[in-house]
């Protein structure tokens, strides 16, 4: 199954949700996404979608000095951005208890043939 | 911000120092590619600086733990430089070319037109001439637009050589300015615009500065847009 259109909006969520935790960097978020199940994300797929988020005003980021190199990016959260999340975490719930009522209605019904 | 700062010529020699600093010659010349792809979308020539710096942090990293760029990205990098084209609805390269360029048309004007002034002795009446008119676009096309397509047809970014090149294409501008001017323009002053000489000068040098600040103002304008 080609997950990809699944990802696309819940990826965005996700990485909102980590950059309110704390100010953080590129090669966090793509480590924290992978060490809780997005195992497919790399810095590749992170980067367009940081750039659609600070495009949209929901992140801000700043150039700090990085003791491993060229300065860094750090991305923080807009209020725009809290707003959004909240949103996303709203309409997220909603969804799911949608599909986990199908999904168990549907097991009913198959069982109960 | 300082209209006196050129914040985009200072990203740029960020990263001309930052690149020296890759070691794998494969990820400057994957990373070269990947921005000269970008370069022609279009997309501001601002923003394609700032991912370059980006870029260049990745190279690094990817040096440090022996990936070459493409794996330490993850995706092919046409499909990472398609996705960041797609997520931009603007594209105001060439707008910013146009700028950047009559910029400097107007500064090489004002520095050429003094020169001519000074070394006439300053007369009270003088003009902008056809031998001016002629050298500035002599620069602009011959050393300026061939060398720089010179470099990105034939991929010499960084290499020793382009200083040569760029020297060869001043030194051939140079000789064709001479060799038109005796040709077209022995012992006559042909001026296009003709005037007091002082009044010119002022004129050139106030307007050449009312554009450097607007083109600096620009590139301060991009470098709060692209977080830079």
């Amino acid at each position: 199954m080609d997950k990809s259109q699944l990802m696309k909006g819940i990826l965005e969520g996700c990485i909102l949700k980590i950059i309110e935790q704390r100010e953080t960097y590129g090669y966090e978020i793509v480590t924290n996404l992978q060490e809780n199940g997005f195992a497919d994300v790399r810095e590749g797929t992170l980067y367009p979608l940081l750039l659609r988020l600070e495009k949209k005003e929901l992140i801000t980021a700043t150039y700090k000095p990085s003791p491993l190199g060229p300065s860094r990016k750090y991305y923080t959260l807009t209020p725009q951005g809290t707003a959004y999340l909240q949103e996303f975490q709203t309409e997220f719930q909603e969804i799911c208890t949608s599909v986990k009522r199908i999904f168990k209605e549907g097991d009913y019904e198959s069982t109960a043939q | 911000m300082n209209p006196l700062h050129n914040n985009l010529k200072y990203l740029q020699i960020e990263n001309e120092n930052d690149m020296e600093g890759i070691a794998s010659d494969k990820n400057k010349d994957e990373l070269i590619r990947m921005i000269q792809y970008l370069t022609a979308s279009s997309l501001s020539i601002f923003q394609i600086e700032v991912i370059r710096k980006d870029l260049i942090g990745l190279a690094l990293e990817a040096d440090k733990e022996k990936l070459s760029l493409s794996e330490k990205l993850g995706i092919n990098p046409k499909d990472f430089c398609d996705d960041i084209i797609q997520n931009n609805a603007e594209y105001p390269s060439l707008r910013e070319h146009v700028l950047q360029e009559s910029v400097s048309v107007l500064q090489f004007t004002a520095v050429f037109y003094a020169l001519e002034f000074f070394t006439h002795a300053a007369p009270r009446q003088w003009g902008i001439s056809a031998q001016l008119l002629c050298i500035v676009i002599i620069y602009f096309t011959i050393t300026r637009i061939l060398t720089s397509y010179i470099r990105n047809k034939f991929s010499l970014h960084r290499k020793p050589y382009m200083r040569g090149i760029f020297l060869i294409t001043a030194i051939l501008g140079l000789a064709a300015y001479i060799l038109i001017t005796k040709t077209f323009f022995e012992d006559k002053n042909l001026f296009i615009i003709s005037g007091n000489g002082w009044g010119i000068l002022i004129v050139l040098v106030i307007i050449s500065v009312f554009a450097t600040f607007a083109r600096n103002g620009y590139w301060n304008y991009c470098s709060r847009k692209y977080s830079y």
